[in-house]
């Protein structure tokens, strides 16, 4: 059973089409990667399902059956889709262990202390930093305390954007480990936006190529691995 | 070794001066004063928590002061309702006005929020000048009764002890919010709305709430100055004493618990203070100039800097001992 259909999604900013008519799903359990040149519409495709940007009217997106165009974002959150923005915006004020208090607001009180314990077991770095302000973690700390926000809010979808960008490739690798370690305990449903093709590929079960806000190729991750677009767009130097 | 910890004297000593503090100081116009200080504490404690901790501004809190101030008065005396009805429709009454000064805060942001809000002070001080069969206008509301316990009228001593306790109470609520879910996720939308609201935190009704706390505490002020006075008129609800409010959060501190009340007794008394000295003319020059300059030197307030004080000796003190145990533990392990 697919957990999230999306039937003609369409975005624009200011008439200026960023997505125009995408359809695709996602099924429990399953990670799904959407890759793509810059501009393809990747970010915006997250932050529609999250209901950060407005959609066009013709535009459906079922979760668990249900349509949540339209609605409020912090009510989408709720209903269980976690979104892990671009750029680690952590609440730097904040200290880690409040950063997760807040973000915690779906798990159940006596769930909570739990959960969030499990993400200061994946992520030791933030455990000896609880009481720190978020803002003075260097930046793939912050990416790992943004990520630990989406696991103790008890979403059953998870939406990474670009969990790459910006960090030392050592940390880049600790990250994709980590996330390939969280969806196999903890059955989640992983929607993966990332540039670099290299480390998404080997942690997805399908994917879906971006280009000018179009689905241009999809597929499972040996069949699209192997196509001569994808080889263009990412392994052309190779 | 046992350290005096003068600090932790000087806390106590200035916390028992400010108990005591209506029977060392006969001189009944200063303590008039430090009532008026009291009022305004409360009211730029609710600005604190609007502007420091809900990331939102207001220029118009005399608005609800003003609200709060006539309300009750017209309860208590044209109506002959008992005081304690009159503080509590003034209260109710602001945070209905709360209620829809926020509504335009989901859309506007920081220079167009605090636009709308100058104009809502404006509104209300108009009305209070025209509205002459409810509020006398501009000849004054006169007649408002004191306060008082059983036979008992209360003189500026009750007062004093009446806010006191009054401005410890609306400081243990705000400490209480700011440590739950709800002042954390305050200070989440503070640092960045969209982060928050895809952790599933509804900003807009952190928002209400935050106008609302701020509205009622600024007509529980308006309410207690109205009895404290025993006469209104439109001056202290103009808008220069809307900035005037603001300037007491951001002397204070905007992100201190106590930044309300260190500002309030500060910007009370010091315009008075310089007043005395032959200084007519300057006062407010002055007063304007510390303003700007606490602003420059010390953006985070002066509770900020006191805290600091406080808080940098045990810090210090903390190392000091843990080094200590450290290198005692090292001598027992070569023993």
């Amino acid at each position: 059973m697919s957990l999230l259909k999306i039937r003609n999604l369409a975005v624009s900013y200011n008439g200026i089409p960023a997505l125009k008519k995408v359809s695709f799903e996602i099924n429990k359990g399953e990670v799904v990667s959407v890759l793509g040149p810059n501009g393809a519409g990747k970010t915006t495709l997250l932050r529609a399902i999250s209901g950060l940007v407005k959609c066009e009217k013709e535009s459906e997106i079922l979760y668990k059956g249900k349509n949540i165009v339209g609605l409020q974002a912090y009510k989408i959150a709720r209903m269980g889709i976690a979104h892990v923005p671009e750029g680690r915006q952590v609440f730097p004020d904040l200290s880690v262990q409040e950063n997760l208090e807040v973000a915690s607001v779906l798990t159940s009180l006596n769930r909570r202390s739990g959960k969030i314990q499990k993400v200061y077991e994946l992520f030791q770095e933030l455990n000896s930093r609880k009481n720190q302000p978020a803002g003075t973690l260097s930046g793939g700390e912050q990416q790992m305390l943004a990520i630990g926000r989406a696991l103790v809010s008890d979403s059953e979808l998870i939406m990474v954007d670009e969990p790459s960008m910006g960090l030392a490739p050592v940390i880049i690798s600790r990250i994709f480990k980590t996330l390939r370690q969280i969806v196999q305990e903890q059955n989640l449903t992983l929607l993966l936006v990332e540039q670099n093709a290299k480390l998404s590929l080997p942690l997805s079960d399908r994917i879906y190529v971006l280009s000018q806000g179009r689905i241009v190729l999809s597929g499972t991750v040996d069949e699209v691995k192997d196509s001569d677009l994808i080889r263009q767009m990412y392994f052309a130097r190779e | 070794m046992r350290v005096v910890n003068w600090k932790k004297i000087l806390l106590i000593i200035a916390l028992a001066l400010v108990v005591v503090y209506p029977f060392l100081d006969k001189n009944d116009y200063r303590l008039y004063l430090a009532n008026r200080a009291l009022i305004h504490s409360i009211l730029a404690s609710g600005l604190v928590f609007l502007t420091g901790f809900a990331g939102q501004i207001s220029l118009g809190q005399a608005g609800f002061y003003a609200i709060g101030a006539y309300t009750s008065a017209y309860i208590t005396t044209r109506l002959g309702m008992p005081i304690i009805l009159g503080i509590v429709c003034g209260i109710l009454l602001s945070l209905g006005a709360g209620l829809i000064l926020s509504i335009p805060s989901f859309k506007l942001k920081a220079f167009f929020l605090s636009l709308v809000t100058i104009a809502f002070g404006q509104i209300v001080y108009v009305l209070i000048l025209n509205l002459q069969s409810i509020t006398g206008g501009p000849y004054g509301f006169f007649g408002i009764p004191p306060m008082k316990v059983g036979q008992y009228y209360f003189d500026n001593k009750g007062y004093y002890y009446t806010f006191l306790i009054i401005l410890v109470l609306v400081i243990l609520i705000i400490y209480r919010i700011k440590n739950s879910y709800l002042g954390r996720s305050m200070f989440a939308i503070n640092d960045d709305v969209i982060a928050a609201e895809v952790c599933g935190i509804n900003s807009k009704q952190s928002k209400i709430f935050a106008f609302a706390l701020s509205a009622s505490l600024a007509g529980l002020a308006g309410s207690l100055y109205a009895h404290l006075a025993g006469f209104l008129s439109p001056e202290p609800f103009t808008f220069f004493e809307s900035s005037n409010f603001v300037a007491m959060a951001v002397v204070g501190g905007l992100r201190n618990i106590l930044g309300g009340t260190i500002g309030g007794v500060i910007l009370t008394f010091l315009p008075e203070f310089l007043r005395f000295r032959g200084w007519e003319n300057y006062y407010l020059i002055v007063t304007s100039l510390t303003v700007v300059l606490v602003v420059v030197f010390m953006p985070n307030g002066l509770g900020n800097i006191i805290f600091k004080l406080f808080r940098g000796k045990t810090h210090s003190h903390a190392i000091h001992k843990e080094i200590t145990t450290l290198r005692k533990e090292k001598e027992g392990g070569t023993k």
